[in-house]
Parts: C-alpha cells; sequence; structure tokens
C-alpha cells in the first residue's frame, strides 16, 4: 500500500442526509479517501463478502457502522463480522444517533474500534468528521502491505 | 442653480412622455460622440464681447465667420471669409500660429496673443480649439494694461488659489466643508457674487452642497434639483466645455456665416468658448437678477460628477488665465470632492447595515411579535429612506407609514416572485407600474407614493419599501403655465420672493447602495432566521423530550392504575368524604363497591389499624401541616392483606387558612399483584424512549447538519446551494413532524377518548379501500374487501387507523409493480375475529416478521415511512385484547393479521342488543 492511496471507507447507513453530511464533511477537509455506501445491514455483510473473496486489498480499510439500520441492525453487523475469519481484523467504528448506553455496552462487548455518537451540533459534527478521518487516514493508517 | 442648455420637451425629446424621467445619471453621462450629424444643438451664434473665425488646418483660410468679425479685428472689409488669416497678422504673429497649428498642439499655447497687423501692434487674446477640420480661434478684447496681468501676474493668484486651497482643503472633515471653502476660494478669486458647488446624485438629480454669496444673495444651499433640470445634451456639454463664461445676459447674440465654397457643413460650436446659451436659460438668469454667470465642471472618472456655478449681478468678464484658472480649481477638487462623498456614502451604508442587523435581529428573535414588529419597521423605514413599509410573511401582513392599496402591493409581491426568490423589484415609478397592471390607484393616503422597492427573502416573506416623492425646486419660467400666466406673480425682482417653486418631484431613485442593502437585508434575515432556527430546534429538543417523558409518565401512571398498582384518593373534610376511590382497584373492588365516606373506608381498612389511622389523619386535619403520610394494613376483597403507603397534600384552604380538600395517592408496599406486569410494561415504555430518542435525533442532526452546510455556503456567497440544503431541513423538519404526530396518536390509542362500540367491519373496510384508491390508482393496484364482514366491537378511530396503515403498507411495499392486488378480508374462529390485510408482493423474509412492529424498524431504507405505522397496528390489537402478526415469506406476498377476542365479537353485540 504506498502512502497516498486513499482510505477506503466503508459507510453503512440509511440516511440519505446522514450520508451525505459525512461525505461533505471529508471533502471540506480535504481528506482523501474513497467512501463506498451502502443503505442497510445485509448489503454491508454482501459487500464485504463480497471483497473478502477477491481478497484482502478490495477490503475497505474502516467500516463505518450505523446501529439503527433496516433488514440487519449493526450490532448484528459488527458480531457477523467479528465472528468472521477474513473480517474481525477490520477497524469498526460505530456512528449512531443513539445514546442508549446498552447500545454502546453491546457494541464495545463485540470489540467495536469505537464508538461515536453523532453529535447535534453542526461544529461538533464538523468536528467528528475531521477527527475520524485525521484518525483512520494519518495517524492510524492500516499498516502497508 | 444649474446651467440647462435646452428647454424642457424641446431638446430633450426623451422627456416628452415623462418615461425617461427615473433614467439613471450613468445613463444620462455615457460618453457619447457630440457633434457630427447632430445638429438641432448647434447653437450658431455666440457672445457679442468677441469674434469669432474658423480657418482651414492647412492654409488658415477663413471658412467660418461671426457676423462681427472683420470689425472685432479691425478690419476694413464686411466678411473675412476666404481670406487667409496670416495675412491679418503682424509677421511673427502670423508665423507662430501658423507652426503651431502645423503642429497640431495649438491649444496647449492658449490663450495665443495675437498682435494684428493693422493698427501696428493692437493685441488680441486669442483661445484655440479644432473642431472636426478647422481650426476654431476665438478673440476676446485684451487692452495693453491687463496684458502684462494676464502674461505674469496672473501666476500668482492662480497658484494661490490652487495651492491655497489645497492646504485648506485638508481640514475639510465632510463634502460640505469642503464645497463651501471651494465656493468661497472661487468666489474671492473670480469676484462673482456668489458661486454654488452643485452635486449630481446617482439618480441625476442635483443638490446645492456648498455655497458662498455676498450680502444680499438668495441662499440655495441644500436645495434640490430634478434630474430633468439639466439635459443630457447639457451634460454632454458641461464634459467637453469645463469652463464658460456668460458675460452678459441681456448681449444679443452674434451670428456666424460659412464661406460659399467650404464643404464642410455649418460649424460645431460644441467647445466654443463664446458660444451663446438658449434664450431660455438667459431669460431665466436674467429674471433671477443675474446679469453675468459662468461655470465649471467637476468630472470625476470621466463623468460630470458637480459642477460650480458663479453667479454675478453686474455684467462681468473674466479673462481667459482667469477661466483657466477656475477648471484648473474644479480639475484639483472634483477627485476630492467625490472621496469624500464615497466615504459619506460608505459610512452611511454601513449605519444602514447596522441598523438593519440590529433591526432583523431583534425582530427574529422576538419571533415575530407584534410590539417589535413596529419597531423594526420604524428603523427599517429609516434605513432605506422610505416612506412605508410593508413585510408580509404567508398570510400575515405588517405596514408602517405609507403604503399602496392591498391590490398594487399584493400586485408587486407577485412581480418580485416572478424575478425568483433571492431577488428585488424596483418599480420606479407606481403609478406607471398600476397602470401597466390595469390597477387602480385609489384615494387612499398612497397617492402620493412615487416608487418601490420590493424584496424577496423566502418562498413566504418579502418585505416592499416605499418611497415620497422629494420636494424638489422647479423653475418657475421652465414651467409652462406659469410663464404663460403669472410669471410676474411669482417672481418678485429684487424683493424677498424667491423665483424658484417647491413642489413634489419624482422619488430619490433606488440607487446601487439601496439595491445592495436590500441583497445584504435578504441574507441578513436568511442567516438570522438559521441561527433562529437552530435555537428553536435546541428548545424543541427540550421540550420533546419533557413531553416524551411526560407522555410516558402519564402513560405509565395510567397503566398503574389500570393494574391497581397505584391508588388516588380526594378527601373532601366538610363531607368528611372520600370521593375519588381509584385506589378500589388494589383492592380486588370495581369502582363503586366501596362507599365513598370514612364508613366505607373502615370497611376496608385492617381493623387493628383503622383507629389508629383516622385519628393521625384527624391530628394532621388540625396541624399546619402540608403533608400527610402515613402506613397501614387494607384488606383486599379475597381476604388478603396488603400494607400500603398513602400521603396527602392539602389543596385548598378556606380563608382562615383551615383545609378543605386534600388530595392524596397511596401505593401497595409489598403487592405481588400486578407487579410482572408493571415490570414488562416499564421495559418496554423504556425501550419506546430509547427509539423515540433515536429516531427523532436522527432528523434533527440531518437539520443541523444542512443548516450548517447552508450558513458555510451562504458566507462563501453560495445562495443556489444553501437553498438545496436548506430545502433537505425542510424535508427532515417535515419528517420529524410526521413522527411526532404518529406518536402522538399512538400514545393516544387506547388511552383518550377510547370507546368500544358496535362497528361494521364490512363498513370500514370500505372506508379504508376508498382513502386509500388514489394511492391504490397511483401504484396500479386494485383494492378488494369483504362486503359480508361481521360486526365487532372495537374503538372506531382506533381500528380504522389501524386498517388504513396496513393497507397504506400493503401498497407501499406489496404492491411493487402495477396489477397488485390488495384483499382486506375477516376469518373467524373459535377464540378470536381475525382481520387480514393481503397483498401479492415480494413478500417478507422470516427474519423481520417480528421486528417490523417494533417502533421505529423499517425494512427499507427509505425516508417515506416514520417506523411507528405497523408499532401503532400492533397497539391498536392490544388495547382490544388482541395481537397482531404478519404471515408471509419471500415471493409469496404478505397477509397481516389483526385478531380481537371473540367475545369482542357479534355474540357480545347481540347479547348487548338483547338487553
Amino acid at each position: 500500500m504506498k502512502a497516498n492511496r486513499p482510505v477506503h471507507f466503508l459507510l453503512v447507513e440509511d440516511e440519505d442526509a446522514h450520508a451525505e453530511l459525512l461525505v461533505r464533511g471529508m471533502e471540506r477537509e480535504r481528506i482523501h479517501n474513497l467512501v463506498t455506501r451502502v443503505r442497510d445491514g445485509e448489503a454491508a455483510l454482501e459487500a464485504l463478502r463480497d471483497a473478502a473473496a477477491k481478497g484482502s486489498a478490495a477490503l475497505p480499510d474502516v467500516v463505518l457502522l450505523d446501529i439503527h439500520l433496516p433488514k440487519v441492525d449493526g450490532l448484528e453487523v459488527l458480531r457477523v463480522i467479528r465472528e468472521s475469519e477474513e473480517l474481525s481484523h477490520l477497524p469498526v467504528v460505530m456512528l449512531t444517533a443513539s445514546n442508549s448506553a446498552q447500545d454502546r455496552e453491546r457494541a464495545l462487548e463485540l470489540n467495536v474500534s469505537s464508538y461515536l455518537q453523532k453529535p447535534l451540533e453542526f461544529d461538533c459534527f464538523r468536528q467528528m468528521v475531521r477527527d475520524l478521518s485525521l484518525y483512520w487516514t494519518v495517524w492510524n493508517r492500516p499498516p502497508a502491505d | 442653480m444649474p446651467e440647462p442648455e435646452s428647454v424642457r420637451g424641446v431638446e430633450e425629446p426623451e422627456n416628452m412622455d415623462g418615461k425617461t424621467q427615473s433614467r439613471r445619471a450613468r445613463d444620462h453621462r455615457e460618453p457619447r460622440e457630440v457633434g457630427g450629424g447632430e445638429q438641432t444643438y448647434g447653437l450658431t451664434s455666440i457672445q457679442d464681447h468677441g469674434a469669432l473665425l474658423a480657418v482651414t488646418g492647412e492654409d488658415l483660410r477663413v471658412v467660418h465667420e461671426s457676423a462681427n468679425a472683420a470689425s472685432f479685428l479691425g478690419v476694413d472689409a464686411p466678411s473675412l471669409l476666404g481670406v487667409k488669416f496670416a495675412d491679418l497678422l503682424e509677421g511673427p504673429s502670423g508665423a507662430e500660429l501658423a507652426e503651431a497649428v502645423a503642429a497640431g498642439g495649438e491649444e496647449l499655447y492658449n490663450p495665443l496673443i495675437l498682435r494684428l497687423a493693422t493698427p501696428p501692434g493692437r493685441a488680441v487674446s486669442c483661445v484655440v480649439h479644432r473642431s472636426e477640420t478647422v481650426v476654431v480661434l476665438e478673440f476676446e478684447a485684451l487692452d495693453p494694461d491687463s496684458l502684462q496681468s494676464i502674461v505674469s501676474g496672473a501666476v500668482a493668484p492662480l497658484f494661490e488659489l490652487v495651492n491655497g486651497l489645497l492646504r485648506e482643503s485638508e481640514g475639510c472633515g465632510t463634502l460640505s466643508q469642503l464645497a463651501d471653502l471651494v465656493a468661497r476660494r472661487a468666489r474671492h478669486f473670480t469676484g462673482f457674487d456668489r458661486v454654488l458647488v452643485y452635486a449630481f446624485h446617482d439618480d441625476g438629480h442635483g443638490e446645492v452642497v456648498g455655497e458662498s454669496s455676498t450680502e444680499g444673495m438668495e441662499p440655495f444651499l441644500g436645495l434640490h434639483y430634478p434630474a430633468t433640470d439639466i439635459s443630457r445634451r447639457a451634460r454632454e456639454l458641461y464634459r467637453y466645455d469645463r469652463v464658460h463664461l456668460i458675460a452678459d445676459v441681456d448681449a444679443p447674440g452674434v451670428s456666424l456665416a460659412t464661406f460659399a465654397d467650404w464643404p464642410g457643413g455649418a460649424l460645431d460650436l460644441t467647445r466654443s468658448v463664446l458660444r451663446c446659451h438658449s434664450p431660455n436659460h438667459l431669460q431665466y438668469l436674467s429674471t433671477m437678477g443675474v446679469q453675468a454667470s459662468m461655470s465649471v465642471s467637476l468630472i470625476h472618472d470621466d463623468e460630470l460628477w458637480g459642477l460650480i456655478l458663479f453667479h454675478h449681478r453686474a455684467v462681468r468678464f473674466l479673462p481667459y488665465a482667469a477661466r483657466a484658472a477656475c477648471e484648473l480649481l474644479g480639475s484639483v477638487v472634483a477627485p476630492q470632492m467625490a472621496q469624500h462623498e464615497r466615504e459619506f456614502e460608505r459610512l452611511q451604508q454601513q449605519e444602514r447595515r447596522e441598523a438593519v442587523d440590529g433591526a432583523l435581529g431583534h425582530l427574529v428573535r422576538s419571533n415575530f411579535a407584534e410590539d417589535i414588529i413596529d419597531e423594526v419597521m420604524v428603523v427599517l423605514c429609516q434605513a432605506f429612506q422610505a416612506a412605508g413599509v410593508c413585510l408580509r410573511r404567508g398570510e400575515v401582513e405588517h405596514r408602517f407609514g405609507n403604503v399602496p392599496r392591498a391590490e398594487v402591493r399584493r400586485e408587486l409581491v407577485y412581480a418580485v416572485y416572478d424575478q425568483g426568490v433571492d431577488r428585488s423589484f424596483v418599480a420606479e415609478d407606481l403609478r406607471e407600474f398600476v397602470r401597466e397592471r390595469q390597477l387602480e390607484w385609489g384615494e387612499g393616503g398612497a397617492a402620493g407614493l412615487a416608487s418601490a422597492l420590493v424584496i424577496a427573502a423566502f418562498e413566504d416573506m418579502s418585505i416592499a419599501f416605499f418611497r415620497e416623492p422629494r420636494v424638489e425646486t422647479i423653475r418657475w419660467a421652465r414651467d409652462p403655465s406659469v410663464v404663460a400666466g403669472s410669471a410676474t406673480q411669482v417672481h418678485q425682482p429684487g424683493g424677498q420672493g424667491s423665483p424658484t417653486e417647491k413642489r413634489s418631484g419624482q422619488a430619490l431613485a433606488w440607487s446601487a447602495n439601496d439595491l445592495v442593502l436590500g441583497a445584504h437585508l435578504r441574507t441578513t434575515l436568511l442567516s438570522t432566521m438559521l441561527l433562529e432556527l437552530e435555537a428553536i430546534e435546541d428548545r424543541l429538543v427540550v421540550r420533546m423530550e419533557s413531553v416524551t417523558r411526560g407522555a410516558l409518565k402519564h402513560g405509565r401512571l395510567h397503566a398503574l392504575v389500570e393494574i391497581g398498582e397505584i391508588g388516588f384518593w380526594e378527601f373532601d373534610i366538610a363531607k368528611r368524604e372520600v370521593t375519588d376511590q381509584h385506589w378500589s382497584r388494589m383492592l380486588g373492588f370495581e369502582p363503586g363497591d366501596i362507599e365513598p365516606s370514612m364508613e366505607g373506608f373502615r370497611a376496608v381498612c385492617h381493623p387493628d389499624d383503622v383507629d389508629r389511622v383516622i385519628e393521625t389523619f384527624d391530628d394532621f386535619l388540625e396541624s399546619e401541616e402540608l403533608c400527610y403520610r402515613d402506613r397501614f394494613r387494607m384488606v383486599r376483597k379475597d381476604g388478603g392483606i396488603v400494607r400500603v403507603e398513602s400521603r396527602g397534600q392539602v389543596m385548598h384552604r378556606d380563608a382562615e387558612g383551615h383545609p378543605l380538600r386534600i388530595l392524596g395517592m397511596q401505593y401497595p408496599l409489598d403487592s405481588d399483584a400486578g407487579s410482572e406486569e408493571v415490570r414488562h410494561r416499564s421495559r418496554e415504555l423504556e425501550s419506546i424512549i430509547h427509539a423515540i430518542s433515536h429516531d427523532l435525533k436522527s432528523p434533527l442532526v440531518t437539520c443541523r447538519g444542512f443548516v450548517g452546510l447552508a450558513r458555510e455556503g451562504l458566507d462563501a456567497g453560495d445562495i443556489e446551494g444553501a437553498k438545496v440544503d436548506l430545502s433537505r431541513v425542510d424535508k427532515a423538519a417535515e419528517r420529524m413532524g410526521r413522527i411526532i404526530d404518529d406518536l402522538l396518536v399512538m400514545s393516544r390509542i387506547g388511552r383518550v377518548g377510547f370507546v368500544k362500540e358496535p362497528l361494521d367491519l364490512a363498513e370500514l373496510f370500505r372506508e379504508a379501500a376508498e382513502v386509500l384508491a388514489p394511492r391504490a390508482k397511483a401504484r396500479g393496484a386494485t383494492i378488494e374487501f369483504d362486503t359480508s364482514a361481521p360486526l365487532v366491537l372495537g374503538d372506531r378511530p382506533s381500528i380504522s387507523r389501524a386498517l388504513e396503515n396496513l393497507v397504506a403498507n400493503a401498497l407501499q411495499y406489496g404492491c411493487v409493480e402495477p396489477g397488485g392486488k390488495v384483499e382486506i378480508g375477516v376469518e373467524r374462529g373459535t377464540s378470536e375475529l381475525r382481520i387480514f390485510v393481503r397483498d401479492d408482493g415480494p413478500g417478507i423474509d422470516a427474519r423481520f416478521h417480528k421486528r417490523i412492529f417494533k417502533l421505529f424498524a423499517r425494512l427499507e431504507g427509505d425516508e417515506s415511512g416514520t417506523g411507528v405505522g405497523l408499532a401503532s397496528v400492533e397497539r391498536v390489537a392490544q388495547v382490544h385484547g388482541g395481537r397482531a402478526w404478519v404471515e408471509s415469506s419471500p415471493g409469496e406476498g404478505a397477509t397481516f393479521w389483526i385478531s380481537l377476542p371473540a367475545r369482542e365479537s357479534l355474540a357480545r353485540i347481540r347479547e348487548g342488543e338483547s338487553k
């Protein structure tokens, strides 16, 4: 992996508006990345399995996962990822509007990489996108192959 | 006081219809080719204190002459046409002129001092300029005494004039200070009786901004003159002829003649220094008591910024050098004046902006409170220099000051929205606008209005400003009616009477600054509203949370009462009666089983406790205590013992402070009855809280995010982008509203106005099918229903809503392709009656059968549903003692069921009817 290769995010988000906010937020921060977006948990698992079948290079670098998702919810997706041999190493960031302690605990039990609550404040949202992007693109860049 | 070159309606045909009156000064000032074929204005006479010759550039042969030229130059001949001009001069003078003309820079030598051949040694001052192919020579008298002063002595006062002015002007903080200084200096230098500095404003109207005069001269400072006072042509002339003297308004003009063999046309006098003015203007000056007059043009950025006007009560001639000095003065001060004006406008604009910002902030923060609006309207009126303002929000209209009739206001709003939402519309001539739209002007207070500026801020918000005509000074001499009849009455020469008339003219035109301020108002309003929107959202979140919690508490309380987990009582002290017995349930009684008195209470209280309890209660009544609290045992209907805690509070007291009524509640301390159900119910409520907080928060994140993006867009000037972003906010807010509505409906199921009555299911089916027929048609689907369905007992609104929910769902998710079919029917079982809604669509995976009934669980990623529909269907079934479920497998369609206990069905109704 070259240093300048864009970081590939798989964004699992059913709300178009939130997906757009996130992508536009990253654009504004001029963060070099690639975002693939799916709308529900089932599609997310499908995408991950397809990618895994093509080899690890096809896998996203980070999965951004909402909790409340149609069909298969985010916690279930996380569970499947952690139990799958070829996917369990993936960094998974929960990104949700839920402030339920239960959701959080469950996600932590399932070894979520981080758990972010979607902030109401726009400025905080922007800050979150910035931190998130920087964290995964610069500071915590997956090791080169 | 302007110097008109033309008479209204004679040389300015555009003014005939009045339409161009509002034309901007900028238009007037557009550089145009002057001269050429436009002979209409080429006045053909010169003033008689000088003479004019026009000679060819090649051999200085005279091709045009003024009638007095020969005599003025001392030549004894009727005409000089065809003569070689150099022959009339002394040798060196002739050679000098020929050389200058040949070199092409003759104007640099102005004024030339030419020595005539006869009589020898006589000199004349000659001002030379080129006009097309000829060289124009204009002669003015020069007596030997003043010769010296012109050549040498004039330099000192000229230097002093300009230098002194520059020095002093540094101390001038404002335009009027500078203009007064210029007028004073210029009057001192020229000796004229009165000097005015006249400035043109953006809309072409003029204002006297500086003045200096000897005693007895009528003041002009601050007077305004309409744009039409100085015609476009006059303006052109002022641009080319930067200093022009009228030595004697009563002197007869001298006509011009052209050499017969000359192939060119008549002479263009545009740049002639001797050129005559229009008779009207001369008459005007004369009537005003002015005998001599001079104008100096103030040119800045190649535009006519203003004029310095000189008036004298006697004939006055000013030699060329002095006039040149005045011209130089004009060139020097014009940029300074323009600079002062710009600075003044900048400050003024800044003040206006600040006023607008402050007012709007105030307005929006007060949420358009009535008493604030009036204040704000006053400020906006002042900022926009308007006489009236009209703020329209949706159907609400706020008005202040002088505004036109409602019909006209409405038409203006249409006009601005025709231009787009973020636009403004200017009606320079409101009467014309009214005529064009074939409206009635009306007789109301709006009679005096002249122009309007309308700004559209949002889809449903616009602000219109109205201006009244400015008081303008119209010279009577130019008003035909006055000239014809009563001129002498209006003007009293030598007296105190004013030669001018004040009357309503046009409105101050909407300047570029006004439009900029309008745009600023729109943006400020937009961003203020955005900020406010955020604040409202904050409040909304807080309110929503409290409402949700309140509703849940209420719901829980209700449930607790229902299952007898908690009881309420109300004690009337005078009657010693317990007037409410919600607590009867707790003991297994039905309401009404226990007598509402102390005796009734004695009957259910534990015999070992009852006396002490009543004693304690009476002690409390005697005391000043606010709260009653006791623990005791009670006897259930089935004989079991319940330990309870009872608490009460004095709610009403009489005038002396004795308690009248006590409200209280009690709850079992160690009850086992219903506790499992309570725990279940409370878990359910917890999960609802979570679901609500998540699903309402989600659109809030969207709102905030896009409001933020929109604000960034606005900051960057991207109005279009901001609008798109705001439409997303709209959608999210709308969705939030729908969710809240649905939740409210759901929370009311089984709680508010819940009445079980006999319902004709077939009738309900038909209604549901009818309500959703349009949606079915849109999706190319059909709805069939069982027309022989039985009667049931139930709450009509909630069952009807549940049916509609199910049918709507079937259409939405079950009829993906045209030709789909939805079936509504009923199955009778032994213990229950089952209503179904069936579709033949793609079906639902068994994994989701349970989940879809959960609040906010949505199968599709679409945002059309609120996630409340099926949850409320289930709730409806539950409150009727039944349940809801789905049977489906992928590809096989889906059937949604609601079961109602059989005892709620026909048999029970029949039984009821037979009673």
